[in-house]
């Protein structure tokens, strides 16, 4: 049983059977909550409601499989720990981003993302970063909100 | 005969044609970069066509919605965003082939097939205008839905080798699509009082997170961002290999045309259903599906190209537009005084023909552009991974934002690049949930519709389903279902090599 959970699809088939299951039950009190009363398949719960039943059937085929997978398979699929770390840094810096745009308007905004994440990538020639930081915001500016009439952050 | 003669004047009018080509190569620069749309060119040019004369405009905007369908699979095949939804499938075979080194393959690939696909959609719509809108009027709510439930059964199919997990993602997509103001009723429904969603997950904010900024997440943990892709070399490809494809790519253009002239369903879903006939009639691709499958480019361009003169259909003859941008077009028309409806081709044929010499000709240069422009874009991939991913993040939030000028999009751009990302790593893939995504609304429109109308009928079973076009799409979705359920798979297999031995 605990090798069984250890598996990622069998992990994987419980969140989707336990999510359709609470899509279900969500719709059902939505429904019997909703302000305007309508009948059922006039309700806008009608569809969410086939979803979670569809949900729960594939969350259980999931299950299944992932029961009958073998150890191999199950082994080719280990996690990269560098992989994640870095995907996490490069999402954090991203998320950053997002927040630094409308607070610093887009050009000084992009022109520190674009040489941060270069320099994060591994671009260590400072030239390099510093033509792609200041060049790229301006062209995309110039192109974007004076060409095409596009807003930017 | 008829037909030719109409044009003829427009093909001879150096005005039209250069006012096509003008369109055709801003086409090609709208749907190459990600971000900028088709139909937000097409918005623009209807208030810059304004004043100008009817003909003139629709030169403009054929050339524009021809070449700007096609352009969407430049940056599908180059770095892995689609520069529209019909070229999302593009991304399956596109990519995998540049990575290779074959982007200048995938293009002439792409660039043929979508000329092939545009003037068989064009010719279709000269030619069979009024049988196919005969056809798309009996087709009742049951049946949209079950085209869409069929669309979303073939599509999760080829997400992965686990069908489960492909209908995972579909339903996930699905259930996306449901989010916001209830269509029917009015009410707000999964929104978890979230203001911005009261209007739904926007669309192209959730493609660009799906297909721009996930294949980022995914390059950095790859751990190859520190290497280039190889420069493109441009290949000598005999044309006696290159017309191999033609066959299929007829009857791809004819699934096209058909989806197209189906009001709602549009180029993606065309674009999904030829891929997974692809799948299913192509015996020994070049390359597996979605690894890098010249049939997989052949089948998605030339049936979404196809689109195109199938969505004219209904637009042009019953005022249903086929897709967003004839939505748009049909703007154009009522802001120079016509009326698209059934006694359109009637009462305005010089309109008529305008449309179809500037979508020929939208055509022609497709081809061209594609063919010389085209592989010069492609110098882009050549750029340091290092250098051009923090790039296309940059061009992802700015894709996002231009939406709606809401800094929201940006975040639900992140939010499906995250949830893109890990889609990918554990194998559900992202084009079926991007099916989902698009389709859901209509699918549940549909359902709901149909069930409320079959609730009135003496038999609601009969009523619902005792319709030769409702029983064939009923027939064709649940076969696909079963053939793919996996005990039944090896059933078949097992019968196969019984026969074989």
């Amino acid at each position: 049983m605990r090798d069984h959970l250890n598996n990622k699809t069998v992990r994987e088939g419980l969140a989707v059977l336990t999510a359709g299951l609470a899509l279900g039950v969500y719709s059902i009190i939505s429904f019997r909550r909703s302000a305007v009363q309508t009948a059922w398949i006039l309700s806008p719960w009608l569809f969410p409601m086939l979803l979670a039943v569809f949900a729960a059937a594939l969350g259980a085929a999931l299950l299944g499989g992932g029961c009958r997978e073998t150890a191999e398979s199950r082994n080719a699929d280990k996690p990269d720990a560098r992989g994640a770390l870095r995907v996490l840094a490069a999402a954090l810096m991203v998320a950053a981003y997002c927040a630094l745009l409308p607070l610093l308007h887009f050009l000084p905004a992009s022109a520190l993302f674009l040489a941060g994440m270069m320099l994060f990538l591994g671009e260590r020639r400072w030239w390099s970063i510093a033509a792609v930081a200041v060049a790229a915001p301006l062209v995309l500016y110039a192109l974007f909100a004076l060409f095409l009439g596009v807003r930017l952050p | 005969m008829d037909l030719f003669a109409g044009m003829l004047p427009y093909f001879i009018d150096l005005r039209f044609v250069l006012l096509c080509f003008a369109g055709a190569a801003a086409g090609l620069f709208v749907g190459a970069i990600p971000g900028l749309s088709v139909s937000m060119a097409t918005a623009l040019l209807v208030s810059l066509t304004y004043t100008w004369e009817t003909a003139d405009a629709l030169a403009m905007i054929m050339g524009v919605y021809v070449v700007g369908v096609f352009s969407g699979a430049i940056s599908a095949i180059l770095i892995n965003i689609p520069g529209a939804p019909s070229s999302v499938v593009t991304t399956l075979d596109g990519y995998p082939l540049a990575r290779r080194g074959e982007a200048y393959k995938a293009l002439l690939y792409a660039a043929v097939y979508s000329f092939v696909g545009s003037v068989f959609g064009l010719l279709a719509l000269g030619l069979l205008a009024r049988p196919v809108t005969a056809l798309a009027l009996r087709f009742q709510p049951m049946d949209y839905f079950l085209l869409s439930l069929f669309g979303l059964a073939t599509v999760g199919g080829l997400s992965s080798g686990n069908y489960a997990k492909g209908l995972v993602s579909a339903l996930l997509g699905v259930f996306l699509a449901l989010i916001g103001l209830d269509s029917v009723v009015g009410t707000p429904r999964l929104t978890f009082g979230i203001a911005p969603l009261m209007a739904g997950i926007p669309t192209v904010p959730a493609l660009v997170g799906l297909f721009g900024f996930a294949e980022v997440l995914s390059a950095v943990a790859e751990g190859t961002a520190d290497g280039a892709l190889g420069t493109v070399r441009r290949e000598k490809i005999p044309f006696r290999t290159l017309r191999k494809e033609l066959p299929r790519a007829l009857y791809y253009c004819t699934i096209g045309t058909l989806v197209g002239a189906l009001p709602g369903a549009g180029t993606p879903v065309a674009a999904f259903l030829a891929y997974g006939e692809a799948n299913r009639i192509v015996k020994k691709p070049s390359r597996p599906f979605g690894e890098g499958a010249v049939e997989g480019i052949v089948a998605s361009e030339s049936a979404n190209n196809a689109c195109i003169g199938g969505a004219l259909i209904p637009m042009l003859t019953l005022a249903v537009p086929g897709d967003a941008v004839t939505a748009i077009i049909l703007s154009v028309f009522y802001v120079h005084g016509l009326q698209p409806g059934p006694t359109f081709l009637m009462r305005n044929a010089a309109s008529f023909h305008a449309i179809l010499a500037g979508g020929l000709l939208g055509s022609v240069f497709l081809l061209l552009l594609g063919l010389l422009a085209a592989p010069r874009i492609s110098r882009v991939v050549a750029v340091p991974r290092r250098i051009l991913l923090p790039l296309v993040t940059v061009l992802c939030v700015i894709g996002a934002y231009a939406c709606s000028n809401r800094l929201f999009d940006v975040g639900v751009m992140f939010f499906f690049g995250v949830l893109g990302f890990f889609l990918r790593r554990r194998g559900y893939g992202t084009a079926p949930l991007t099916l989902g995504l698009v389709l859901g609304g209509m699918m549940d429109a549909n359902f709901r519709r149909a069930v409320s109308l079959a609730s009135t009928a003496e038999n609601p079973a009969a009523a619902l389903f005792l319709r030769p076009i409702t029983m064939t799409l009923l027939v064709l979705t649940a076969a696909t279902i079963v053939l793919n359920i996996p005990g039944v798979r090896r059933a078949v297999s097992r019968l196969r090599e019984k026969r074989s031995a």
